[in-house]
């Protein structure tokens, strides 16, 4: 197996746990959460898919290392390096970053933080797979704040929903 | 570019990501109320010791290599700034890096229980982990940028 395959699967497996783990623990809280508390029970199983979230993060960022390494050594320069995509994609991994620390530092609102960690995951994988995005940098970042709102408000609301129900 | 200097250059790259998510890991562990001594002692020990790793191997890189090679294709192209302000402030952030990461080891190794029950001396360890791992990125990005202004056209 040459190195490109090798960073490229670490990449996918990478952004598959970390969407894929930030999807569930969403939806596992909001079922959690319809008797207005969490047991310690729901409270392990959430743990664990922060944990997955984790290491889906510090595979992501490895791998992605990996190709900055493999484009360095192959010369491809400032067309890829400083391509709409691939900034976008950098400035939103930033973010993942930043927003996973301040969410465990309780520097921002969990569910504000949340948001910004469900659309961040989704973005790394769409900017991932759409290699050929004509999108400019600003329009990619512009859409990427609207829908950390929209899912906000979204979240917003199915959390409202549950806790409205009768128990 | 020589086996061994591009050796230096993937160690350096691959050795800062070990170093900052070390870091990144030692500030989240201190987080909590009762803390795992050990890990923020492996945690502090390997952010070290990666951090030092990544200093040779990257100095040996800039030392031998990137002035004579590298600095004119950067200074050439349409964004020398790429060299004149985020390679030198790169370089004078890394100088220091090793030596920040180094007194967050001695704090984790000297003083563990002070650490649970001293609040002051946890907030600061707390802000030092933060400081490593801010100025870690940021040299990280200057980083990707000069690697992107290399190209074989000149």
């Amino acid at each position: 197996m040459d190195w490109l395959t090798f960073i490229r699967i670490g990449h996918v497996i990478g952004t598959v746990l970390g969407v894929g783990a930030t999807t569930f623990a969403e939806i596992f809280y909001l079922k959690f959460s319809k008797d207005g508390e969490i047991n310690p029970l729901e409270h392990d199983v959430l743990k664990i898919f922060y944990q997955i979230i984790r290491l889906g993060l510090v595979i992501l960022v490895f791998s992605g290392f990996g190709y900055l390494i493999l484009w360095r050594l192959n010369f491809l320069g400032p067309q890829v390096f400083f391509s709409d995509r691939f900034m976008a994609k950098i400035t939103v991994i930033v973010v993942l970053l930043t927003a996973a620390f301040a969410i465990n530092f309780r520097l921002i609102n969990l569910k504000v933080g949340s948001a910004i960690t469900f659309v961040s995951w989704y973005m790394a994988l769409i900017l991932g797979v759409w290699r050929k995005s004509p999108l400019s940098y600003p329009v990619i970042i512009l859409s990427y704040l609207v829908l950390i709102v929209i899912t906000y408000f979204v979240l917003e609301f199915f959390r409202n929903r549950i806790s409205s129900k009768p128990k | 570019m020589t086996l061994l200097l591009l050796n230096a250059l993937v160690w350096h790259i691959l050795l800062g990501t070990i170093a900052l998510v070390a870091i990144a890991s030692l500030s989240l562990l201190l987080r909590g109320e009762v803390l795992n001594i050990k890990w923020l002692k492996i945690y502090s020990f390997v952010g070290f010791l990666a951090f030092l790793g990544s200093w040779i191997s990257g100095g040996y890189y800039y030392a031998t290599y990137y002035g004579k090679a590298v600095k004119p294709i950067i200074l050439a192209t349409s964004t020398p700034w790429i060299h004149t302000i985020l390679m030198e402030t790169k370089e004078h952030i890394f100088l220091f890096l090793p030596f920040l990461s180094f007194v967050a080891l001695i704090i984790v190794n000297l003083f563990p229980k002070e650490i649970e029950s001293n609040g002051k001396l946890k907030q600061s360890l707390i802000l030092l982990s933060f400081l490593i791992v801010t100025l870690g990125i940021v040299i990280t990005l200057a980083g990707i940028s000069i690697s992107g202004s290399v190209t074989k056209k000149f």
